[in-house]
């Protein structure tokens, strides 16, 4: 089994996100066990596996939605383990959702604008009852950023009435108008139709790389993933069985049993799903 | 009407509800619009039946956003629905039986007591123990093994997937309002003999009955028996020791409870998967 | 929308001051009323913070009987008389309340949330009436009280307390507007529709509702300090559920949209109360019931929503 990850912190280098021996048991189910992965700045990460192999789990522990039962996370040397996700966020980690979270009644400007408006506020009850939430630089924000996501035909529109591409869009610009570090997505290209992925991806991608944003996100689409992450991380059963660059590790027979399938050389390309 | 020209880029992709129109006429105008316009693409042969599906996909989510918007009606609707009953109740009651109270003594006196050992107990008392304890068996049974106990348990679990699955949601719900009406009705007419029947007797019920809940669960049968013993057995003790704070302890034990288990003895709660 | 704001506010000022002026014009009755009306116009106020956040409380006369009796203890057992200095003291008072009750309340939503309020009301009420000392159910009367030192008599004590609760309600419209205004105000809608992903925003949602609680806890204790003084009594009935119904029925046939709303929406309700309790005494709680459920039916936006729907259609039709 291939392990080594050629992505190695050069020495000196802090690690953005460090995760060591994290388990997270429901009673007798073992979601997830014995994670140990170093991320280093801006680097892009895809997690692959099957449906159930820890990796919604693992995304869920490090965003603070689930505490776990064994195990440490540190964001730049600092220990966030189980802090709840309101503290996270406001350290510099957010996340976009398998599911969109938006709020379906507002439209997308008062979207961007409320997430913009809280990223900027200081936290505190009366921190925010002191700043308005129209203001100049937050209305800056939204702007941008939903320029950068390409969604601004969309600006004015009820959020609950939009296609699904652009819900996305949104879920996501959301999670990165505070300027996030470190952005977690869970399955970002879910429901998403095959020919409107990679324009998706292709926009996010440059959007987050303009940030300078290090990326984690979960994938079931191998080409998405082989084409975008710099390194993949593929869960099976709850742990991490193999860590490297794409071609390393979707080529690592493990992988290939359990979660890609092999290859079949066929004419017609045809990409893997797992 | 403006909506029918496709905006440029957008290919109709919205839908319009206009100010004069009311939101009965404009939601099946629009589902009907939506659903035409899905099965014209399915007709027009097209030589990307991908695309084709695509496009019948966004006109369906178009229709559920809409549903969303209109469906998602607080559940609080219920209680203003039924306080605004409740204020007209009151004056047909008082049209029909005036407004003096009424004292119904007579099946109390007529069932007699039984000794035990120096306590002497009033067998109305213990009929109405049986009663209830009956009342909770059948509705205990009935929710696990009648084929309406098992569709009301499904619309709780997941409402839209029961409707998708063809239950009709609004037949359930009224039939479950119905039966609560009358286990409502049933508790005061037997309870009609051991108190003065006046009016406002239902609302001081509700607050004993939500402690009930509260402490119980919401949901819980079993909850609700338990419920019940300990806000008797308090209440009977308060009366009995200081009757001003009657209520107080009722509600001091409710915090309790809630305090260790915010919903209830016997219901855990459900975090919301994301 | 700050343009829009900007004139709603003139106009609300205005309407204020005409208000205000037309005071000594008006028979003492409608002067009453009008104070009244406005006193609890202050509670509406606070479940309209509460309302947008998608929280009905029914137990908003807690805090509103609490302001009624700080008021009449505090003149009868420490002889302070002053107006401004009692109204100051009951919203403290049940400011306190609620920040004490929020630590419950603030971690419950919808039906729990609303029946939670209603309960922790009626205990109040039930704790009253069985308090022989506090007159029990007949309750006992609030000292007439002085205006920094000036005491007015009859209709100088009315026109007096009218022109305060117009002042009170101004000041209270004004800080409402601001919090909604704000990020924690602006919350509501967002908290409404997705709690979650407001708590991944980086806000912990039951403080901000917690907030909401003492805010409305707050307008509700002087809204109840305002009505004390007016009426001159109080009694454990302000406690009452009915009450809190009462405060309940406004704000559905106000709605939610604009601070305005509260106040013509109390005035319209205390004079349809007025009117059908005079011409069908024996029917009128029954008509209110009737207007409630049509306007839940037919209404959900309250009255406010027809303004809106006026105006954008005059938006829409001028070329």
């Amino acid at each position: 089994m291939n392990t080594t990850a050629p992505v190695t912190i050069a020495s000196g280098e802090r690690p953005i996100l460090s995760v060591r021996d994290l388990e997270k048991t429901f009673g007798s189910l073992v979601a997830a066990r014995d994670i140990t992965v170093s991320i280093p700045p801006q680097q892009t990460v895809g997690v692959i596996g099957a449906n159930g192999a820890g990796k919604t789990t693992f995304v869920n522990m490090v965003t603070g939605h689930l505490m776990p039962s064994k195990g440490a996370i540190l964001f730049e040397d600092r220990e966030i383990t189980g802090m709840p996700s309101r503290e996270i966020t406001r350290l510099g980690i957010s996340r976009s959702f398998q599911v969109a979270q938006i709020f379906p009644s507002l439209s997308v400007f008062d979207n961007m604008c409320i997430a913009a408006a809280i990223a900027r506020s200081s936290g505190g009850v009366l921190g925010g009852l002191a700043s308005p939430v129209a203001s100049p630089a937050a209305i800056a924000e939204a702007e941008s950023t939903i320029e950068l996501f390409q969604i601004s035909s969309y600006r004015d529109t009820t959020a609950s009435t939009l296609p699904q591409g652009v819900r996305k869009l949104l879920d996501i610009g959301m999670a990165v108008v505070g300027w996030p570090r470190l952005l977690l997505l869970d399955e970002p290209t879910s429901g998403i139709s095959i020919e409107e992925k990679f324009d998706l991806m292709n926009v996010v991608m440059s959007a987050l790389k303009s940030r300078k944003i290090t990326v984690l996100f979960v994938e079931h689409d191998m080409e998405i993933v082989g084409r975008f992450a710099d390194r993949v991380l593929a869960f099976y059963d709850g742990t991490v069985i193999a860590d490297g660059t794409p071609d390393e590790t979707l080529a690592d027979p493990q992988v290939q049993e359990l979660i890609t399938g092999v290859k079949l050389k066929s004419a017609a390309g045809a990409g893997g799903h797992a | 009407m403006a909506d029918r020209q496709a905006l440029p880029g957008t290919l109709a992709m919205s839908y319009r509800i206009h100010f004069n129109e009311s939101l009965a006429d404009a939601v099946p105008r629009i589902v009907c619009e939506q659903m035409e316009r899905a099965v014209a693409v399915l007709t027009v042969p097209d030589p990307d039946v991908t695309q084709a599906i695509h496009q019948v996909r966004k006109r369906c989510k178009k229709i559920r956003g809409l549903l969303r918007l209109v469906y998602g009606r607080d559940e609080v609707v219920v209680v203003l629905v039924t306080y605004a009953t409740f204020l007209i109740l009151e004056d047909v009651i008082v049209l029909i039986w005036g407004p003096r109270s009424y004292a119904a003594w007579q099946p109390m006196v007529a069932a007699g007591s039984i000794e035990v050992g120096r306590l002497i107990l009033s067998n109305y008392d213990i009929i109405l123990v049986g009663i209830a304890a009956g009342l909770a068996a059948l509705a205990y049974w009935s929710l696990r093994f009648t084929r309406y106990g098992r569709l009301l348990t499904a619309v709780i679990f997941d409402r839209e997937t029961a409707a998708a699955f063809g239950v009709n949601v609004t037949l359930v719900y009224t039939a479950t309002f119905l039966i609560g009406a009358m286990l409502g009705a049933l508790g005061g007419a037997v309870m009609a003999p051991k108190i003065s029947v006046t009016l406002g007797i239902g609302v001081e019920v509700i607050v004993l009955a939500f402690a009930v809940v509260a402490i119980g669960g919401m949901g819980s049968i079993e909850g609700a028996l338990i419920g019940a013993l300990i806000v008797g057995i308090c209440r009977a003790a308060a009366v009995h020791l200081v009757p001003q704070i009657e209520l107080f302890v009722i509600y001091g034990v409710m915090a309790l409870v809630l305090a260790v288990r915010p919903y209830g003895l016997f219901v855990r709660a459900q975090p919301r998967k994301i | 929308m700050s343009m829009a704001n900007g004139r709603a506010q003139l106009v609300g000022g205005l309407l204020f001051l005409l208000a205000a002026a037309a005071g000594p014009a008006l028979p003492d009755w409608i002067v009453s009323l009008a104070t009244i009306a406005f006193a609890n116009a202050l509670v509406v106020l606070g479940l309209i913070v509460l309302w947008r956040a998608g929280l009905v409380s029914f137990g908003q006369a807690l805090y509103y009987c609490i302001g009624a009796y700080v008021v009449a203890l505090t003149a009868r057992w420490t002889g302070i008389t002053d107006a401004f200095l009692l109204v100051l003291l009951a919203g403290i008072g049940a400011g306190i309340t609620a920040v004490l009750v929020g630590f419950l309340l603030a971690r419950y939503r919808e039906i729990f949330f609303a029946m939670l309020s209603l309960a922790l009301s009626m205990i109040l009420y039930g704790v009253l009436v069985k308090t022989e000392s506090l007159g029990s159910t007949d309750g006992f009367s609030v000292m007439t009280p002085t205006f920094l030192g000036y005491a007015p008599h009859r209709e100088a004590l009315g026109l007096a307390l009218y022109w305060m609760t117009l002042g009170v309600g101004a000041v209270g419209a004004v800080l409402v507007g601001v919090y909604f205004r704000s990020v924690a105000g602006a919350l509501a809608a967002p908290i409404r529709d997705n709690e979650i992903r407001v708590e991944f925003l980086g806000v912990s949602v039951n403080r901000v509702i917690h907030a909401k609680v003492t805010i409305a806890g707050a307008l509700g204790g002087v809204g109840g300090a305002l009505a004390a003084m007016t009426v001159g009594h109080v009694d454990p009935n302000m406690a009452y559920w009915t009450t809190s119904g009462g405060f309940v029925f406004v704000t559905i046939l106000a709605g939610t949209a604009s601070v305005a709303a509260a106040f013509v929406g109390s005035l319209v309700f205390e004079g349809v109360r007025s009117f059908a309790y005079d011409v069908m005494p024996s029917l009128w709680q029954m008509t209110l019931g009737s207007v409630l459920l049509l306007t839940i039916l037919f209404l959900p936006d309250g009255l406010g929503s027809l303004v809106v729907k006026l105006r954008r259609r005059r938006e829409t039709k001028t070329p």
